[in-house]
């Protein structure tokens, strides 16, 4: 998602930072209800009517940085009661989808998907009209009319038209959704379906109102950082390599967590390694007992789309954790409170795994772009940091070259197949939603025959993720460098 | 004239959450006759954090740039 950056994420990325330094300031509940007027003031970007429509909607963004779902009722409280609650009350976490839509923000951009533009002729030959199949274009005041009743939105006509006259638009969420998650709301704003949606984050990134967004989790994070008796160790997905501008690499990203209060700091590749082993074992046995496709299960979107949309093939998923779950585990057993698991990575998806399957393993999960926003709202440079090279003799710090490229799309196949010692090994692999769906579909109908199947829910791998900093093609360029290191160092 | 401009590009942790690898990206992509003409350095923070991203053309500091305000920049200093 990196690729642009958006004026909308430049907003809400701010909105987080705001709101980390105004906690570590100890000025949340004081200055929280004029957060929104000091950020028109200070000339964020007013692409909407009025700035009184603007501060509506960061204070949901606000809501949203603060951890609160805003589909719930007594979320229209004032900011200021929202967050002396949230400072006040013990660390709950609630199973409610952290993708979110803001209502305020929501454009209602056009659902008509066939359009008629100016371009048209009525031009003697009538290709729409002839094209229709249901008869839904008739030419009225001397030009086509789309009759929405019959329409099926088909697209014939857009393309039988010989002036390109008919256009198809779809809402850029909707289009950017490939499960069909985004349906229309009652307002005429756009509405996720949860049943459908897989948390990919892809309508996060497509909407360009920013009108899609997510409940944060930093508030969490920070109060277990600065107030937690206990040890809280910062679980550092594979794909953090250049995440955080150049010249940050492990010993200084390690370093700054460290300052920010955190008492470790560990890779999950690491876990990664045990992934490899175990999901090999498995899919060898799958293999022999004839049990058709197995599925890599690292992906929690991915492993969403199998669940909510081919419940035919769920029996294929890994029963392997995920190299989160394995790395947390080594670290703490369920029920243990004397330490607090904090997952950090590229990944929403991942949120609503912790909730689902960790079993109080993982008590928080930042994306990358949150965990810069504590670190800047903490006052802490990472660009400033000398990164003391620390020796890495704890295994947690040294995962294997095939561990560190789970985070890129056919990382994890790879890891697989070289683990295997075996000849003949039917593997696909698919990234971004869309694309696992298409496969999934051919899987599904008996399209081939395969053993494995890697799915990324991002294109690109995890290194592409919703919540990621620097491009994919950078990032790839970085693993493809300490990859060599570590070649070099064995 | 050939003398080269300087272009600082602030990589400091708040300008790289607003984007400051996009500044660099797109001066990666310059045409090869001004990248020529280019001393790029990086600076860990030019204590306008709030206003990232921030670059120094030639001297001149310029807060919440884009990429195409910085090309822009630089191609006037180099006229
Ligand atoms: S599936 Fe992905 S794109 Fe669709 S609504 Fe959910 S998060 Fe958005
Ligand atoms: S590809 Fe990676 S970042 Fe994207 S949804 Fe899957 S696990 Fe998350
Ligand atoms: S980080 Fe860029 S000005 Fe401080």
């Amino acid at each position: 998602m990196a690729e642009v950056i958006s004026e909308v994420t430049k907003i809400r990325r701010r909105v987080l930072t705001e709101v980390a330094a105004l906690i570590f300031n100890n000025r949340l509940v004081e200055d929280v209800e004029g957060l929104p007027k000091k950020l028109t003031d200070e000339g964020l970007t007013s692409y909407r009517c009025c700035q009184y429509k603007e501060q509506a909607i960061l204070q949901e963004r606000i809501k949203l940085a603060l951890g609160i779902d805003i589909t719930a009722e007594d979320s229209k409280k004032r900011l200021e009661e929202l967050a002396r609650n949230v400072l006040d009350q013990p660390v709950a976490r609630s199973d409610k989808p952290y993708i979110t839509l803001i209502e305020e923000a929501c454009d209602h951009c056009s659902i008509d998907k066939m359009f008629v533009t100016n371009a048209c002729r009525n031009c003697v030959a009538h290709n729409c009209v002839n094209s229709c199949p249901r008869d839904a274009i008739k030419i009225v005041d001397n030009r086509a009319f789309i009759i929405r009743e019959k329409c099926i939105e088909c697209g014939l006509c857009a393309k039988a038209c010989s002036y390109g006259a008919i256009v198809e638009i779809e809402r850029p969420c909707s289009r950017a959704c490939a499960v069909d998650a985004i349906v229309s709301g009652d307002k005429a704003s756009a509405a996720i379906e949860e049943g459908n949606c897989v948390e990919c984050g892809a309508c996060i990134v497509a909407c360009p109102f920013g009108a899609i967004s997510y409940r944060s989790e930093i508030v969490n994070a920070i109060k277990m950082l600065r107030h937690s008796q206990s040890e809280t160790v910062a679980l550092v997905a594979p794909s953090f390599i250049g995440q955080f501008g150049p010249g940050v690499d492990w010993d200084v990203l390690k370093e700054g967590l460290k300052k920010l209060g955190f008492t470790r700091v560990v890779m999950v590749a690491a876990g990664a390694d045990e992934v490899i082993r175990e999901e090999s074992r498995e899919l060898l046995e799958n293999i022999e007992f004839n049990k058709g496709v197995t599925f890599n299960s690292c992906c929690p979107s991915f492993k969403n789309l199998i669940n909510k949309h081919y419940p035919e093939l769920t029996a294929g998923i890994s029963t392997t954790e995920s190299p989160m779950l394995k790395t947390a585990r080594l670290l703490k057993k369920s029920g243990d409170d004397d330490i607090k698991n904090i997952f950090i990575g590229p990944c929403l998806a991942k949120k609503g795994e912790a909730i689902r399957e960790s079993n109080g393993l993982i008590d928080g999960v930042l994306t990358y772009e949150e965990i810069a926003a504590v670190l800047v709202g903490a006052g802490i440079n990472l660009a400033k940091l000398g990164g003391e090279k620390s020796r890495r003799d704890n295994n947690l710090e040294n995962p294997s070259i095939d561990a560190l490229n789970f985070c890129a799309a056919g990382g994890v196949s790879k890891a697989i197949l070289n683990s295997m010692e075996r000849d003949g090994l039917q593997v696909k692999t698919a990234a971004g939603i869309r694309d696992c769906d298409k496969l999934l579909k051919q899987i599904s109908r008996g399209v081939f025959k395969i053993d494995f199947m890697e799915g990324m829910g991002c294109q690109d791998g995890c290194i592409g993720g919703p919540g990621t900093m620097t491009g994919p093609a950078k990032a790839k360029g970085l693993l493809k460098k300490m990859s060599r290191e570590v070649e070099m160092n064995v | 004239m050939s003398e080269k401009i300087s272009v600082e590009v602030c990589v400091g942790t708040s300008c790289h959450l607003m984007g400051s690898n996009l500044i660099m990206e797109c001066l990666d992509r310059l045409a090869d006759n001004i990248k020529e003409r280019i001393d790029l350095r990086y600076v860990q923070c030019m204590d306008r954090c709030g206003k990232g991203p921030n670059v120094r053309i030639a001297g001149v500091l310029l807060d919440k740039v884009t990429p195409e305000t910085v090309v822009e920049e630089i191609k006037k200093s180099l006229i």
